[in-house]
């Protein structure tokens, strides 16, 4: 701070210029070093303001004039040393111009462009920005280990999930419009039941078709039970008519009146009793799939942040010789960010492939495997684990930024 | 420069170790602060480079006060100010030449060769650019923090106790750095408890010597 003291003192040369109130007897003269350093330095001497990058822009010329004292500012009471410091002009600000929509819109094309060349600079890597933190190889390879791992039983959550789902709406749809009718007579009058069940249904609003499972499908739907050699034909089995419905499907209260009076013998089954629980056993599973892909990618944001806490801890010195030449949070994280970004990328990557890998081993759909065979991507469904790897790049990426802008704050 | 307005300075949990100081550094000057060990010559350092913030009064440095700053804000006036630790704080694990320019990495700018190699060569080290940290001898890492501290061009050095581990010698070339960059027109404030390293400069530059003395900031004069 300056007062009118320092100012007379720059006006008296030989005059003491450290002022501490009363200035000390026998201090040396002032340089009055802004004002008297001679721009000529000393031959030989390298000019340090020329080696390295250009000069901040914002840094004020060592040309200046000294600044005026300020007028009215409290006189210093300790020591004051020399002339008043420079300090940058004042110069009014020209009033903002009022934003425009245009101007908005141009704004937030350039903030666009911006985080577009900020995520373009996280994939292709900046090595010169990543080797001021030294390579942790531990930490590196178990993030990778840790994502990978992840990445696999994403994988699975994924398939459990693509599938149940594609379970469910399979037997909510083709189940839905479909139904049973199971025909018990005394033998010699089935064949006459079925035949007068067919006309019935033929009549019936909503029947799309009606048609008698033959001896083999009969065969074939008791073979799991039985084996193969069944003599169904010798066997008081009850006939089955598979009914398909259209889309407004039918009545089934006044099928089953029609059918209680002129089939006696039938017995109306449109599968609602077993189909409802059915679905919603599916829909239950498809919901712990995507919980488990939830969990998946909460727990790998835990490890993340927990590796780079680590991390940044013990590249504590490092941060703080950073902090110290000027260098901003965002920097010092971004070394970090990108590094544990990459990992995880990397990790997933190969999770997932092995994950995939893993699934299409996986037995297929067949009666013999059941609903199990079932599990598994099918035709574009394989490209659902392609988005594991990206998502783990992402939760990396916010996880670490998360730690690392809060860590550094605390660490300096 | 560096103005401090009644600023003082609590450890927490500890007695003030800085109090009422009120000091006002005018750009070009050189100074010098002494005092006895532990007496907070450091603290006072930290103060003016923003690594602690004062726990009262207040701080001015190029004109701006410590109080309206955020941490980017502190970021960007740090690399304004030119930080010679006594323990240098080099990332152990870069050349020396990258070290020297870290700042400019930092700030996001590239070193040009040339320039650093010439910067290297003001501090005799053009030969050892390539070597880490830890193979270069004490004098050798304090002539690179000053490197360090110059390459992107300052107003303001502050060096802690720069010529505590090295030799008589060292201690006058590192001086000898000092007061050349001083005729350049930059400010410095050395911290040291070396009173012949202080009567050695006085003798080339019109150096003053301030002293912390039962918390206080104190002018040393004529006696040294």
């Amino acid at each position: 701070m300056s007062n009118g003291r320092d100012s007379e003192h720059r006006h008296q040369p030989g005059s003491p210029d450290v002022g501490f109130g009363a200035d000390a007897p026998g201090s040396s003269p002032a340089q009055t070093p802004a004002a008297q350093t001679s721009p000529t330095q000393p031959s030989g001497t390298p000019n340090p303001r020329l080696s390295g990058a250009s000069r901040d822009p914002a840094s004020p010329s060592q040309t200046q004039p000294p600044r005026p004292p300020s007028q009215g500012a409290s006189p210093t009471t300790g020591p004051t040393t020399g002339p008043a410091p420079r300090r940058r002009s004042a110069a009014p600000q020209p009033a903002a111009p009022r934003r425009n929509a245009g101007d908005l819109g141009r704004s937030a094309a350039r903030g666009l462009r911006r985080r577009g060349e900020a995520l373009w600079a996280l994939m292709r890597g900046d090595p010169g920005a990543d080797r001021v933190v030294p390579p942790t190889g531990v930490t590196a390879r178990l993030t990778q280990l840790t994502a990978g791992a992840m990445a696999v039983l994403a994988v699975f959550a994924l398939a459990v999930a693509v599938s149940t789902d594609r379970m469910a709406d399979r037997w909510s749809e083709e189940l839905a419009r479909t139904a049973t009718l199971r025909i018990s007579a005394p033998e010699g009058q089935v064949d006459a039941q079925v035949a007068a069940a067919l006309t019935l249904l033929g009549e019936t609003p909503g029947v799309e078709g009606a048609r008698r499972l033959t001896s083999e499908e009969e065969r074939a739907l008791l073979e799991p039970w039985f084996g193969p050699d069944l003599p169904v034909e010798t066997l008081p089995i009850p006939a089955l008519i598979e009914i398909t419905t259209t889309q407004d499907g039918i009545d089934a209260g006044g099928l089953r009146a029609r059918l209680a009076g002129e089939v006696p013998g039938a017995i109306f089954d449109d599968h609602t009793r077993w189909r409802t629980p059915l679905v919603g056993a599916a829909t239950r599973v498809r919901t712990l799939g995507l919980l488990a892909l939830v969990l998946i990618g909460t727990a790998t944001a835990a490890m993340v942040v927990l590796a780079a806490n680590a991390a940044l801890a013990a590249n504590a010195r490092v941060i703080a010789a950073l902090r110290l030449v000027g260098a901003r949070d965002v920097y010092i994280a971004r070394a970090f960010v990108r590094r544990f970004t990459r990992r995880a990328l990397f990790g997933a990557g190969i999770g997932t492939a092995t994950g995939m890998v893993l699934i299409a081993l996986l037995p297929a759909a067949d009666a013999a495997t059941g609903v199990l065979g079932g599990l598994g991507f099918a035709g574009a469904g394989w490209l659902w684990p392609l988005i594991v790897p990206p998502l783990a790049a992402l939760t990396a990426f916010w996880a670490t930024r998360f730690a690392a802008l809060r860590r550094l704050k605390e660490l300096t | 420069m560096i103005e401090l307005e009644a600023a003082g300075y609590t450890y927490r949990g500890g007695e003030p170790l800085l109090r009422e100081m009120s000091l006002h550094l005018p750009p070009g000057s050189f100074h010098f602060l002494t005092g006895p060990s532990g007496a907070g010559k450091s603290t006072l350092l930290k103060l003016c480079y923003f690594e602690l913030l004062p726990t009262e009064g207040d701080i001015r440095i190029f004109g701006r006060s410590i109080k309206g700053m955020s941490r980017d804000d502190i970021a960007q006036a740090r690399r304004r100010i030119g930080v010679v630790h006594q323990d240098c704080q080099f990332l152990d694990h870069l050349p020396l030449a990258e070290n020297v320019a870290l700042p400019l990495k930092v700030a996001d700018k590239e070193p040009e060769p040339a320039n650093l190699l010439e910067l290297l060569s003001w501090v005799g080290l053009e030969r050892r650019a390539e070597a880490l940290p830890p193979e270069l001898s004490g004098g050798e890492r304090q002539r690179a923090a000053l490197a360090r501290a110059v390459v992107m061009a300052p107003d303001l050095i502050l060096a802690d106790e720069p010529t505590g581990n090295v030799d008589w010698e060292m201690s006058l070339r590192l001086l000898q750095l000092l007061v050349e960059l001083n005729r350049m027109g930059k400010t410095v404030l050395v911290a040291t408890h070396d009173l012949n390293l202080i009567r050695a400069a006085k003798k080339q530059v019109p150096a003053r010597v301030l002293r912390i003395a039962g918390a206080r900031l104190q002018l040393a004069g004529a006696d040294l």
